[in-house]
């Protein structure tokens, strides 16, 4: 194996893919990611554009992967917390933060969930489910291993006593390690644009207009409605659901002047698994401004969407949503820009295709590295020609922390900036 | 060789049929699993072998399955473009066209050979499977084939129980 | 000599997990039953140190060479417990593991005692395959540690300096003259507006003078067989011809421009170009010296239509007759034609400019910035409809040479426009040497033409065959940024095999008896990863050989012989016919 070593940040499929791609090459490898678990939002997609495959069929094998790999270390639960030093010879203190739970011990049985007293609400499932104080954020969680989310937790040592394992220990504390590394990855992802910014739609106040993530958590099997898609206000399985494109991007406005790439493609695809998960049928109208379904195979997708699942499409920015206080069902306004007409349109379900900004994550990695961002806050690149380097040598991104894109595309990055970082670690 | 509604109504209230199911690695087994971690319940007659891919399937294993006593066959895969192999599972469904109507002529009820994609997200709907097969199957009554099997060996050849 | 198997069985409660449901003392109890079974225990959490512990022990105290777990899923903890034989000193092929968990317990929950039994019957079944496993050698195949790269555009020009600076000899093989490929045609790249010489200079150079890269220009692949590790191939540079062997192979064979002859009354007025001719008149060192004049007349363009989405996003009804449509969408075309809006623009401040376009898909990384400002420069937009393709007429004697005809679906107005100039954006098609490198090195093509990925998502950058892999526009098109990020990806990829100096291939193999062997071929044609070749043998006899190094384990051939010369190891008929027996199975001894 080579003498140095090399750091990703961030294990979602992006930071994932990095790690293996740096660690097959017989290079020793950190992986660190704050939640409790690898898979990013990913683990959260029920299938994925444009083959329909499950999104978690085809990430759980690699975040095991990662876990077993005799190169890779894995870090969850825990931050970087200082960085120095530069190219080769770089110096990193991370902190683990304390589970309460001996990973040793622990054989990811659940029994501990299943008497803990207290429900919250899981973060996972975008505050549509719920979960326990003590927990996995998800069944296939890698480590398999529960989490006491202690500002929830009563303390009142049902899981300790419960535990057969003897895993469950209050007393842990967190722990820091400093590590030498020849170069660091950057793969910290991305958060949904926050849509109550955009008073005219109705997000965060009109119980069922949803944000893309909350449907995609109603469409997956493993998701708080068993696959089974229903209007959060009253339960109903909405008949008609519109899904509204460019919010938050291609908007100079209220949010961000760029377009967000996979919102198209995902809208299409959340629109046929509605038709496929509601039984009974159902109808579902685009409002669109261009269909950017530019990928391989993404055309062909868009072109079955209406060929074969009758999916429909408007081209039009929605100006408003209403709501019919009596039912909760929305009422879109809009412009028919194909047509010239104004109308009005009743649905039980809005989508919001919100777009993708920079994560917390890459603003507080930031804060202790310091690297050139752009006006949007995703790291720049050094030129076009080293779309995976950053500004600062030894250090490279990968995936929508550069800046935003789809899946293949990130998976492809995250190669790129492995193949970058191992020639500073040989 | 017809099975006939005599069996059925002689055996009804006990009869508890017995499925083969022979999943692939990569999606139905997995599909299978994630019943197992959902806790979806279902009919505990199935008995899995696993296989790399459906497309391994020889149909003389098929039959041989059947010959054994096995009262229902079920065989998952991968969904149509999704095989980890490329094609294994389109090359499985054609030995399977074959091999329902084999079995037909053969006397034994088709409703006994299934095929179906699972994928590894389907978990309910591989209960959904299993409940419906079982149900299918109780309605029709056990195998004609009925060899006895001791210490791994074969009894006698298979004589119809009608 | 065969050795008598001795089972050991290990039955896991995994807390009450299934302990809470399945009665696993008496299931252990009942595998004692089992003939060559010698021990058989239940432990608490069979995974953890203390339960392997457990194996371990027994495994010496009772000299076992075969283990049983009957735990949680094997897609869970297989390579954990065959981790645990190998430690000692047992083939991990021995192992088998029997799914009381996701498939017993948790499944019914409510019926412990058919849950019992059916335990028993899957425990039954594992020591029935256990009886009947083999160790299997495992395959490692060295790898050279140098790389043969095809194509010296920007794709392979980067893959191949990655490789190179990686430590490793890389063989760069272009056909043209000249490295730079199509992005050297450029005037510029988008939306940077960078000078695409100025990228791809100092690039040209360090390869040239790479001490680890051997470039090979007007070159071909005139031949090349074997597999992942060990490759043979010979170049034939314009007459020489020379012999080379590499481990691994980077294709970077680009793209071709779409030809429109047939379509906008291409090739039938000098005035009516495709973005690249247009692109060569733009550029310094170009007919015009960069300065933007007609064709035709040699005048300064006054009015410009540009028209999106040829061959591309074509149906049955808007293709040429005889023309396969290309479906898919060439991705790089609308930021492209903006961008050279942009420079017409720049280049002819008075002249009217027009783009006709279906969805404008300006969506890359400042893509709609760029398309922000194009906004700001008064040029018309006219968005047309996937059946209504406007139509390029050639005028006689008018003022202007062209018209553009079209529907604008946006105001619902049939529009009419002169123009001095048309340029189509047209889109990218496979190189002409694809289909030929495909059937060279066994790589399939997807539907749209390009290179098909072994998984969209978990494999981009892998073709269908070990070893070789995709770069650029080979695969499907993409701009620079994209190109350059996915040659990086794919050398990163070629390095892991070479880094290590050697590859495990499957074990788990299709092994071919050439006793029964007739050579009819029928499972070379059911083999997709091209696994299985002919070879000969004396008095003319043919038969089918596995070449190991490729084969995946499937075992489609295998189920397809009409000889039954196929054993699949690890999954032989043998052992599924002894596991389906053990299932119904009307007596203990299984």
């Amino acid at each position: 194996m080579s003498e140095k070593s090399v750091l990703v940040i961030g294990a979602g499929v992006t930071g994932i893919q990095a790690a293996l791609d740096v660690a097959n090459q017989g290079i020793k490898t950190y992986l660190v990611e704050k939640t409790p678990s690898v898979g990013g939002h990913m683990a959260q997609l029920d299938k994925t554009f444009p083959t329909l495959d499950c999104s978690a069929c085809i990430l759980t094998p690699k975040m095991v992967d990662v876990a077993r790999h005799p190169n890779i270390e894995l870090l969850t639960y825990s931050e970087v917390k200082e960085v120095s030093g530069a190219a080769g010879d770089f110096t990193v203190k991370i902190e683990t933060k304390p589970r309460y739970i001996d990973a040793t011990k622990c054989t990811g049985c659940g029994h501990c969930a299943l008497h803990c007293p207290v429900e919250v609400l899981n973060d996972f499932d975008e505050n549509i489910g719920v979960r326990r104080a003590i927990y996995v954020p998800f069944p296939q969680a890698v480590p398999l291993v529960y989490t006491i989310d202690m500002d929830n937790c009563i303390e009142c040592e049902l899981c300790k006593n419960i535990c057969e394992a003897e895993a469950v220990n209050f007393d842990q504390e967190s722990e820091e390690i400093e590590v030498n590394v020849g170069s660091i990855i950057l793969a910290t992802g991305y958060d949904l644009f926050d849509a109550t910014k955009l008073k005219n739609y109705g997000y965060g106040s009109y119980d069922n207009v949803l944000s893309s993530l909350e449907f995609e958590r109603l469409l997956s099997a493993s998701g708080p409605a068993g696959g089974h898609v229903f209007r959060l206000s009253d339960g109903k399985i909405p008949r008609r659901i519109a899904f509204l494109q460019c919010v938050g991007s291609r908007d100079t406005e209220h949010g961000m002047p760029y377009c967000s790439r996979v919102c198209c493609m995902y809208a299409i695809k959340n629109a046929i698994l509605a038709k496929d998960h509601i039984h009974g049928g159902c109808e579902t109208t685009i409002f669109y401004i261009d269909v950017r379904a530019f990928g391989k195979g993404f055309e062909e997708f868009y072109q079955n969407s209406q060929i074969r699942f009758g999916v429909k499409f408007v081209r039009g920015k929605v100006g408003e949503i209403a709501e019919d206080v009596d039912t909760n069902n929305l009422i879109v306004r809009v412009e028919d820009t194909e047509t010239g007409q104004l109308f009005e349109d009743e649905f039980d379900m809005v989508v919001l295709s919100s777009g993708l900004v920079p994560s917390q994550g890459s603003a507080e990695i930031n804060k202790i590295l310091n690297l050139p961002i752009d006006q949007y806050g995703f790291f720049e690149e050094l030129n076009r020609i080293s779309p995976v380097d950053t500004k600062i040598e030894g250090v490279y991104m990968a995936g929508v922390c550069e800046s935003v894109k789809d899946i293949p595309d990130g998976v492809g990055q995250a190669s790129a900036a492995a193949m970058r970082a191992s020639l500073k670690a040989i | 060789m017809v099975e006939t509604k005599e069996i059925i109504k002689e055996t009804e209230c006990e009869f508890e049929p017995k499925i083969i199911g022979f999943l692939c690695n990569w999606c139905s087994y997995a599909g299978a699993d994630l019943a197992g971690t959902s806790r979806v319940q279902y009919p505990p007659n199935i008995r899995i072998v696993r296989v790399m891919c459906t497309g391994r399937l020889d149909p003389q294993l098929i039959l041989n399955t059947f010959r054994y006593g096995a009262d229902g066959v079920l065989i998952a895969g991968c969904h149509e473009g999704d095989c980890h192999y490329i094609g294994g599972n389109y090359r499985a469904y054609r030995k399977y066209i074959l091999l329902k109507e084999f079995v037909k002529r053969m006397g034994i009820n088709e409703k006994r050979l299934r095929l179906e994609w699972v994928s590894a997200s389907e978990g309910e709907r591989f209960a959904k499977v299993v409940r419906e097969m079982v149900d299918n199957i109780k309605e029709i009554g056990p195998s004609p084939f009925g060899v006895t099997i001791t210490g791994g060996v074969v009894e006698d050849e298979p004589e119809p129980k009608i | 000599m065969e050795e008598e198997p001795r089972i050991g069985v290990f039955i896991c409660n995994c807390g009450i997990n299934i302990g809470g449901v399945v009665n696993v003392e008496e299931v252990a109890e009942y595998a004692t039953t089992l003939p060559n079974v010698v021990v058989s225990r239940s432990s608490l959490y069979t995974c953890s140190d203390r339960g392997q512990g457990m194996i371990k022990d027994d495994i010496d105290e009772f000299k076992l060479n075969r283990v049983v777990v009957a735990s949680c899923s094997p897609r869970m903890h297989e390579p954990t417990f065959r981790k645990v034989v190998e430690e000692k000193g047992l083939n991990k092929y021995v192992f088998e593991q029997a799914n009381l968990r996701e498939h017993v317990s948790w499944v019914h929950s409510k019926q412990p005692e058919e849950a019992t039994e059916k335990a028993k019957d899957l425990v039954r079944m594992a020591v029935a395959k256990a009886r009947l496993l083999e160790s299997l050698p495992q395959h490692l195949v060295d790898v050279k540690g140098e790389a043969l790269v095809i194509g010296g555009g920007i794709s392979g020009l980067t893959a191949a300096k990655s490789i190179a600076d990686r430590g490793f000899k890389v063989h760069l093989v272009e056909k043209t003259p000249n490295f730079g490929g199509k992005m050297a045609q450029l005037y510029k790249v988008y939306p940077t507006f960078d000078d695409p010489q100025e990228l791809l200079n100092p690039l040209v150079e360090n390869i040239m003078a790479h001490p680890n890269i051997v470039p090979y220009l007007s070159a071909e692949i005139a031949d090349i067989e074997g597999y992942i590790g060990n490759y043979r191939a010979i170049i034939r540079e314009q007459t020489e011809e020379k012999e080379i062997e590499f481990g691994t192979i980077i294709v970077a064979t680009g793209f071709n421009a779409y030809d429109p002859t047939g379509e906008f009354n291409y090739g039938k007025h000098q005035n009516i170009l495709t973005i690249l001719e247009l692109h060569q008149l733009m550029k310094a060192d170009g007919p015009t010296q960069g300065n933007l004049v007609t064709p035709a007349e040699g005048k300064p363009p006054r009015s410009i239509a540009l028209i999106s989405c040829v061959g591309s996003r074509q149906n049955e009804n808007t293709v040429p007759e005889g023309k396969k449509p290309n479906v898919y969408c060439s991705r790089v075309c609308c930021t492209g034609m903006i961008a050279t809006s942009m420079e017409i623009k720049e280049k002819a401040s008075d002249a009217d400019i027009f783009v006709l376009y279906r969805d404008l898909r300006t969506h890359g990384k400042g893509h709609e910035e760029l398309f922000s400002e194009f906004r700001q420069t008064g040029s018309t937009m006219i968005r047309y409809t996937d059946d209504l393709l406007p139509m390029v007429s050639i005028t006689q004697g008018a003022e202007y040479p062209l018209s553009v005809t079209s529907y604008d679906s946006l105001s619902g107005l049939n529009v009419e426009i002169p123009v001095d100039l048309v340029v189509l954006a047209t889109g990218m098609i496979p190189d002409d040497s694809a289909s030929n490198i495909a059937s060279k090195l066994h790589i399939t093509m997807s539907a749209d033409g390009f290179f098909q990925e072994l998984h969209p998502k978990l494999a981009p950058l892998d073709s269908v065959t070990d070893g070789v892999y995709l770069a650029g526009t080979a695969q499907g098109p993409k701009d620079v940024p994209d190109s350059v990020s996915q040659s990086l990806g794919a050398a990163a990829k070629a390095c892991a095999p070479m880094a290590l100096g050697q590859v495990e291939v499957e074990s788990t193999i299709s092994v071919i008896d050439e006793d029964f062997c007739t050579g009819c071929g029928v499972c070379q044609g059911s083999c997709e990863f091209s696994a299985i070749v002919f070879e000969e043998r004396p008095e003319g006899k043919r038969v089918s050989k596995v070449i190991e190094a490729l084969c995946k384990g499937c075992g489609t051939c295998g189920s397809s012989c009409p000889s039954a010369a196929i054993t699949m190891l690890h999954f032989k008929d043998a052992q599924l016919d002894a596991m389906v027996k053990a299932a119904l199975s009307r007596s203990p001894g299984g």
